[in-house]
């Protein structure tokens, strides 16, 4: 079957918000208590954030997987700061700031030229292990209960991720910095004759990563304590997020709204499986994880398709 | 074009999404299916797939079948904390009247515990307990009193490796344990610490392994210890990964003979060693008593408080109740080549 261009566009945009409109029916089919479902978005806000800093990361042909580790890093450091007498404020501000130092180390090595891939996946086993080391593999609670973790009835969370998507979407969208991140992805050696600061792009996107990272991790450690690698795999879930939403992986094409995008479906598919998994004894664990494995696997088709319209469609200009 | 396009389209979705979100109360309730007024227990694992946790669902299963209880059997499929969380938090917002979980980190999912809490749903942890206080978990179904675990652990060791009159424990010795947040794990091995150093001075302990519940992980690190420590006299594998990883680990290096494996795992997964003789002797509770013994707890706390002391649950007798919330299974079984056939985990 032969769709003609602007056919195949509009179902293109259009199958997206089908499966989202699915997944949300999904979940309100079943929600009792509505409050609760606040509570359900935390994980998936924290995912967000980092989803956005990546896909600025992935839009320059990088990658950045050790944000988990990061995170564990940052709140290991606040927990133990803590133990030792600082203040609460004190030890946050020495998370975030180990945030931005681990971040920028990634970018550190990435300048000097180590593929994104190899490096983070180098810190991602070395931050990880750093939080063990300093913790003595203990976890750090009992921290005073704070006004933080809560802003305006919302977790924080959710404030972090409206933060970081506006800046993200303006300085990715509507700035000098944002075309420099798009050179980058689309063609590295074009974007280094074309006098883009190579270097000082890269780093301060790993850097940023890093201090979303250690931002998050202040507000978990508040509120459940400083537990070492407890947001093992968020990175794949981040990057998910990209994906489906559409950013090419090598770089070059995508969006922050995108990754909204994709982020609002993943989130959306996986809680809405686990509700449908309390009525229909097929949706356990593991078949929850082929269901996301598939759409995973139809959304990428899906995007490629679409993208090669858009390519043809540059052609013919 | 195309940006803009997804731009007011988003803008419009999360404006739908909040208002669905925030009010609409009145959609709420009880879906269609379910029959009304009959009691839904969710019951969390460490994680879904490994033997052990599949035992304890059979055996919650015939207690929700005798008690005529919808019970919701599901967790995440690695050990992941905050994939339990996720997944509390749906149950609250399904409304469970009873929600029972085994948690992998007792400090990450207390707080979402106590949320569950606040929704009406009664709380309780089995297997392994949350942080009382932070959680406000009602009870904890414990398996075994943490000291007969670490006193059985030990006696194992001085029937298979100890030396001379009354089996003195001499050389060196190593824990092959889960994760190092396990907190079942922690607290045996820290009351065995002080009885290896009181009893059996001789005794040298090697830093533990932590391979996480993962079975090639623990084969590999518990060969490296072999591999390093040629005079190694025995293995405590005390997660029901790690035991058989770690007489494999033996038998592949053909040790048997000089080093003693034991620990806790399930009877199932360590039948081929007992029988080829690789390890003599290992121990565990009953796993599917102890699903058994979460669902009729939980369905037992919807209908009232239970009172501390000794009481029957069901086909589970002699359960004690501490005053501390604690249900208490019993004290480990000791599986060996006379036993092993006789249970079905």
């Amino acid at each position: 079957m032969k769709l003609s261009g602007s056919k195949r566009k509009w179902i293109g945009r259009l199958l997206p918000w089908l499966l989202l409109c699915v997944a949300l029916l999904m979940v309100f089919s079943q929600v009792q208590n509505p409050r609760s479902l606040i509570n359900v978005g935390v994980p998936w806000a924290r995912v967000g954030a980092l989803a956005i800093v990546m896909t600025a990361i992935i839009l320059t042909g990088g990658i950045d997987l050790s944000v988990a580790s990061i995170v564990s890093l940052s709140s290991m450091v606040m927990g133990v700061l803590w133990r030792n007498g600082w203040s609460v404020p004190s030890a946050a501000i020495m998370a975030l700031v180990t945030g931005i130092i681990a971040g920028g180390f990634n970018g550190t090595l990435v300048v000097v030229g180590l593929p994104p891939l190899v490096a983070t996946l180098a810190t991602m086993a070395f931050y990880s292990g750093l939080a063990l080391m300093i913790s003595g593999a203990e976890r750090i609670t009992g921290f005073p209960e704070s006004g933080l973790v809560r802003i305006a009835g919302l977790p924080t969370e959710y404030w972090i991720l409206a933060g970081t998507f506006v800046t993200a979407l303006f300085v990715i969208h509507f700035t000098r910095f944002g075309r420099w991140c798009y050179a980058l992805g689309d063609n590295p050696l074009a974007a280094r004759f074309a006098a883009v600061p190579v270097h000082r792009t890269h780093w301060f996107l790993y850097a940023a990563s890093g201090l979303v990272a250690g931002l998050l991790a202040v507000i978990y450690t508040m509120r459940d304590g400083a537990i070492p690698n407890v947001h093992r795999g968020i990175e794949l879930n981040a990057i998910a997020c990209v994906v489906v939403g559409g950013t090419l992986i090598t770089g070059g094409r995508g969006g922050i709204p995108l990754t909204m995008l994709g982020l609002v479906i993943i989130a959306n598919v996986d809680i809405g499986l686990s509700f449908m998994s309390s009525r229909v004894e097929f949706f356990k664990g593991e078949a929850r994880l082929v269901v996301v494995g598939v759409l995973l696997i139809a959304v990428a088709v899906w995007n490629e398709w679409t993208a090669r319209d858009d390519a043809k469609e540059v052609e013919r200009i | 074009m195309m940006k803009r396009f997804l731009c007011v389209t988003l803008l419009f979705s999360c404006a739908t999404l909040i208002a669905l979100g925030c009010g609409d109360s009145s959609s709420s309730g009880r879906s269609a299916g379910d029959s009304p007024g009959q009691i839904r227990i969710g019951m969390m694992p460490k994680l879904i797939g490994i033997s052990f946790f599949d035992a304890a669902e059979r055996g919650a299963q015939e207690a929700a079948q005798e008690l005529q209880v919808k019970l919701i059997y599901d967790g995440p499929t690695s050990d992941s904390a905050e994939e339990q969380a996720g997944l509390v938090n749906t149950w609250a917002a399904q409304g469970f009247d009873v929600i029972a979980v085994a948690p992998n980190d007792p400090d990450a999912i207390a707080s979402k515990l106590a949320d569950a809490k606040a929704t009406g749903a009664t709380v309780l942890t089995w297997d392994t307990d949350a942080n009382p206080e932070k959680s406000g978990r009602e009870l904890f179904i414990n398996h075994t009193p943490n000291q007969g675990m670490a006193d059985t652990l030990v006696d194992m060791m001085v029937a298979g490796a100890g030396e001379g009159e009354g089996g003195q424990l001499k050389g060196k010795f190593i824990i092959v344990s889960g994760t190092q947040t396990a907190a079942n794990q922690n607290a045996w091995m820290a009351l065995m610490i002080p009885i290896l150093e009181q009893q059996h001075p001789e005794c040298e302990l090697l830093p533990t392994l932590y391979p996480s519940e993962d079975q090639s992980k623990a084969l590999e690190q518990t060969a490296a210890a072999l591999d390093a420590h040629k005079e190694l006299k025995g293995i405590w594998a005390i997660t029901s990964v790690a035991l058989p990883a770690a007489a494999k680990a033996v038998r592949d290096v053909g040790r048997q003979d000089e080093v003693c494996v034991t620990g806790l795992s399930l009877p199932s997964l360590m039948d081929e060693y007992i029988k080829d003789d690789t390890i003599e002797q290992f121990a565990l509770f009953d796993v599917e008593d102890l699903g058994y013994l979460t669902v009729f707890v939980a369905h037992q706390l919807t209908q009232g408080p239970i009172a501390v002391g000794t009481h029957d649950f069901g086909r589970v007798k002699g359960v004690t109740v501490t005053e501390d919330g604690q249900v208490i299974l019993g004290n480990p079984v000791v599986f060996n080549k006379d036993n092993i056939d006789d249970y079905r985990f």
